[in-house]
Formats: C-alpha cells, sequence, structure tokens
C-alpha cells in the first residue's frame, strides 16, 4: 500500500543547522544512519513515498542517472515543495542519507568542516544548488525536454561537468528557454566542449551572463540561444586556459 | 536583468532621464485575483511615448512582464501586444516575493531607431535595436506569495521563540523568516512551562520589544526576509503605520509599540492587576 511522502518540521530543520554549526553533530553524518527525532517528522499530502529510490541511486553508474530516478520519482512534486528546504533536508538525513554520504565522502573524514555539511545536506550559504538532492531535481527540471524521444538527452549533457552544472550555469539555469537553447548548441557540438568543458563552459556562462546585462534574455527564444551560441563558437574554440578567456572576454 | 543604477549602451524610457518625459508616478498596476491554486494578474503598464507606441503598432515592439521568484527559481516572461495583459500563475510555481519587471522589448530588429524624446545627451545619434533589447523599463512591483495577509496582526505571523539545546545565553536571529528569540534550554522550559501564557503581557514589553527593536533597527539589512516584508507590507497598508513610511532609527521603539500593540500598556496593566491582587490576599 503505497505511503504518504514523510518531511520534517522547519523547527527541526532549524535545531540541526543549529546543531551543526555550533559543532555537536558533526560526527553524526559520518555514520552509517543519522539518528532523528521521529516527532519532529510530518506526512505530506498527495505525495508518496517511492519504493526503491535509494538501491537505484546506490546502484546508479553516474550523477546523471541517480538525477533521472530522483526526478521520476518526485515527479509530481511542485516547484513550491521543491524549493522547501525541509523537504530536501528530510530526505538527505533519512531516505537517501547513504546516497548522499556515497556523494560526498569527505563526510566521513574526522576533520570535515561543517560548512561543507551545511552546503550538501541543507539549504547552506551557496543555496540550493549546492544541496545533494535538490540540484539534481532541479538540474534535471529545468532540462528535461518533452519534445525529443529521450526528453533527457539534454539533462545528460548538462551533467557532464560539475561546475559547468553548479556554479556556472546555476544563475541561467531558470530560464528554461535559454538552457534548452545552448544545450542544443553542445549537443550538435560535443566535440568541442569535450576537450575542455571547464574553461569553454566558463566563457559560455559568463558571454551569456554579459548579454543579460542589455537584454531581457527570458523574453528570447531557445533559437535565439543556439545561434547566439553559433556566432560565437570559433571563439569557444579558442578557449582553452584562463589567459585564453580573458582575451575573448576583452579581460586581457 | 537588474536596473537599479544601470545604464543602457541606448537610451531607454524609464531608465534615468534617457528619454523625456519620464514615465508617469502611476505607470504599473498590478490587480490580483486569487482562486484555490492560481493567481491571475492584471498587469497595466502606460506610456505616452509616440514612437514607441508606433513600434509597438506596427510589431517591432511588444510589451512584456518578467515574472521573477527567486525562492522557487521560476523567471519567465509573458508578453502583449496591449498595455493591459494577464498573467496566470499557479500557486505551486511559486514561493516568497514575486518581482514583476514590466517592459517594452524589442520583437523585431529596428535599424536607427531615434526618439524626439532622446535625452540632448543623444543628439544626432541613431541606434540598431536586436529582438530582446529594451525600450521602455517600468519600475519594479512585487507580490508576497507567502505572507498570510489576513494574519498580519498577529506578533506570531512575523515572530517566533524557540529553543536552542546549545546555547546559555539568549539570543535573537534575524536571519530566516521570522524573527527568532532563541532561548536556551532553562529558559524556554521556563517559558513553555507556564510563565508564557501567563505572563505574555510582560514577555512582550520586554524580550519581545527588545527582539523586535534589534530586528527594525537592521530591518534595511534584512530587507529580503520574510519578517521584514510583514513588517513593511503593514507599514504600507494600516492607516496607522503611515508615518513609519521611510523608516528612520529614532522611530524604532515607536513602531515597535505600535507593531506589538502597545505592549508598556498591556504590561503597565498587568502588573497592576498582579498589584491588586496581592493587596487583596494580605488583607485577608
Amino acid at each position: 500500500m503505497a505511503t504518504l511522502q514523510r518531511t520534517f518540521k522547519s523547527s527541526y530543520v532549524t535545531r540541526l543547522k543549529d546543531e551543526l554549526r555550533a559543532g555537536v553533530s558533526i560526527s553524526k553524518y559520518g555514520e552509517d544512519a543519522f539518528e532523528i527525532d521521529d516527532a519532529q517528522i510530518r506526512q505530506l499530502a498527495n505525495i508518496y513515498h517511492p519504493e526503491g529510490l535509494l538501491d537505484t541511486m546506490m546502484e546508479s553508474e553516474s550523477e546523471f542517472k541517480a538525477a533521472v530516478a530522483l526526478y521520476e520519482a518526485y515527479k509530481d512534486v511542485s516547484p513550491l515543495l521543491a524549493s522547501n528546504e525541509s523537504f530536501w533536508a528530510y530526505l538527505t538525513h533519512t531516505e537517501l542519507f547513504p546516497y548522499c554520504q556515497k556523494r560526498w565522502p569527505k563526510v566521513r573524514d574526522s576533520n570535515v568542516a561543517s560548512n561543507y555539511i551545511m552546503d550538501h545536506w541543507f539549504f547552506g550559504g551557496q543555496g540550493m544548488m549546492r544541496n545533494t538532492l535538490a540540484s539534481l531535481w532541479w538540474s534535471v527540471y529545468f532540462s528535461v525536454d518533452d519534445t525529443r524521444e529521450n526528453p533527457y538527452e539534454l539533462t545528460e549533457i548538462l551533467f557532464a561537468n560539475y561546475s559547468f552544472r553548479v556554479i556556472w550555469f546555476a544563475v541561467f539555469l531558470r530560464i528554461k528557454n535559454g538552457l534548452l537553447g545552448v544545450l542544443d548548441f553542445i549537443k550538435d557540438n560535443l566535440p568541442v566542449f569535450e576537450k575542455n568543458w571547464e574553461m569553454r563552459g566558463r566563457y559560455l556562462a559568463q558571454y551569456i551572463n554579459r548579454l543579460g546585462a542589455t537584454r531581457q534574455l527570458s523574453y528570447l527564444s531557445r533559437e535565439f540561444f543556439y545561434q547566439e551560441c553559433e556566432k560565437i563558437k570559433s571563439n569557444i574554440e579558442s578557449v582553452n586556459t584562463e589567459a585564453d578567456l580573458k582575451r575573448v572576454l576583452g579581460q586581457g | 536583468m537588474r536596473l537599479n543604477n544601470v545604464s543602457f549602451p541606448y537610451p531607454v524610457l524609464g531608465v534615468k532621464d534617457d528619454v523625456l518625459p519620464l514615465l508617469g508616478s502611476d505607470c504599473v498596476k498590478i490587480n490580483l485575483e486569487t482562486t484555490p491554486d492560481t493567481y491571475k494578474f492584471r498587469i497595466a503598464l502606460s506610456q505616452n511615448n509616440e514612437v514607441i507606441s508606433q513600434l509597438i503598432k506596427d510589431g517591432y515592439a511588444e510589451y512584456s512582464c518578467e515574472v521573477d521568484c527567486q525562492k522557487a527559481f521560476l523567471r519567465q516572461s509573458f508578453s502583449s501586444s496591449i498595455s493591459v495583459f494577464d498573467v496566470l500563475l499557479p500557486r505551486r510555481l511559486v514561493n516568497g516575493r514575486v518581482n514583476f519587471n514590466g517592459f517594452v522589448t524589442v520583437k523585431k530588429a529596428i535599424k536607427q531607431y531615434t526618439n524626439p524624446g532622446f535625452n540632448e545627451d543623444y543628439d544626432g545619434y541613431s541606434f540598431d535595436l536586436e529582438p530582446g533589447d529594451i525600450l521602455a523599463a517600468f519600475p519594479q512591483a512585487h507580490f508576497d506569495a507567502d505572507i498570510k495577509f489576513d494574519k498580519l496582526q498577529a506578533a506570531g505571523s512575523f515572530m517566533v521563540i524557540r529553543e536552542d539545546v546549545t546555547l546559555s545565553q539568549t539570543r535573537f536571529d534575524i536571519a530566516g523568516d521570522k524573527i527568532e528569540i532563541v532561548f536556551p534550554t532553562s529558559l524556554y522550559n521556563m517559558y513553555k512551562g507556564g510563565v508564557g501564557d501567563a505572563y505574555m503581557d510582560i514577555i512582550h514589553s520586554s524580550v519581545v520589544f527588545n527582539a523586535l527593536c534589534y530586528a527594525l533597527y537592521n530591518i534595511e539589512e534584512n530587507s529580503e526576509t520574510l519578517w521584514a516584508r510583514c513588517v513593511n507590507t503593514r507599514i504600507e497598508t494600516e492607516p496607522n503605520l503611515a508615518c513609519f513610511k521611510d523608516l528612520d532609527k529614532l522611530q524604532v521603539p515607536e513602531l515597535a509599540q505600535a507593531l506589538l500593540g502597545d505592549p508598556y500598556r498591556r504590561m503597565m496593566e498587568k502588573l497592576l492587576n498582579l498589584h491588586n491582587s496581592q493587596t487583596l490576599e494580605e488583607e485577608d
């Protein structure tokens, strides 16, 4: 029988964060299971606990596959719920705790910093996109393309490089047309990016960021972004180092 | 796109005095209708620039509204060829503050754009504009989806008392959604054990008032928090709080008293009742 999805009370999340900041709970994150107060749990309406998700995610060959499994399991979650820290903190501390430890193994180190845990188990200083699970869900949410036979084709490209996904494009992620247009271009020009994702992805993100200073990016079409990337393709290909990056951006 | 203190490489009506006359003070109006599932915002943008209006009529530009909800990762534009249009947002898509930025946006490339309203600094210049460029930028408006407007009067809508087992002294935390009075366990147990219920008026005039003043002195730096937005909403909507618009720090104690419903009077009345009760007992 289907059971309703559980979550933490927000006051409990506050307490967990207090204890982490105070350093009293750091060692608990390195144990095999995180001990929680069952009295601090409540149930969500109309969201059901997915069976077998932890096993699927643990067995996934890549972060991309784990992300798709998570997204498929929680496809009916609204953006309102998906932007709620308590929901993700519940999962990172209970049902998907082992996955989070596997993803961020430094948590088992004796000298792990509390900020490291705060970022990946909660919404830390860097916001939602560093949370282990929220980051996966939102990345799929914005890159899934139902017009394709494989709706996760572009998602796989987004997951090709962690910095590209979580740092450089995190701000731009919200403009879905823009993100899909850029991913369309990358997909059609994979050899260009496979050579140097880090620098070339960074250039692309900074170029689009500058475009956004004078244009209303959210107004523009997916096709516009594809064509814009096409225009700067030779620049992208010329970026391999920090010096190249500065040169094409006109900074040196 | 952040429009505070920004210049474009072309003149934009609504940005400083790039194009004259300036937009009117009521150039943006937003009316809200709600259903259980949806917010319907009727956006009304008004501008009187003849050249811009003609470009819209000829299909080179259109009105648009960018809806931005950072907390729910929403950023989407809605556009229209007429200046009054509806934006429908399912409630499930938004969380917290929703910002509305209205524009007149270039739809088709415009060659050699000029406008009699250009600031004289642009005399003799024309501009080639591309889709996505801006002809007019309206002042930002917002809606707080997380403010329960019918419960704003209660201090509990923006303040809370809670426990922190790691503390040895009380502290105030104003970085989150609510102003938090954080007690160490020993004090929290006393509060929950009966003191809070029996002596709420005294609690309000002491620790709650102190915390609220501390928060109000720092409201600018914390303006994006839910509690700050609740306080500002009350100032904007309650006639008796209108004098606190453009809040001066000297006004903070007065504002705190107004928000808490005259806590010192309630404290004195409580103490008077306690004193009178004690006096009667002694006489007995």
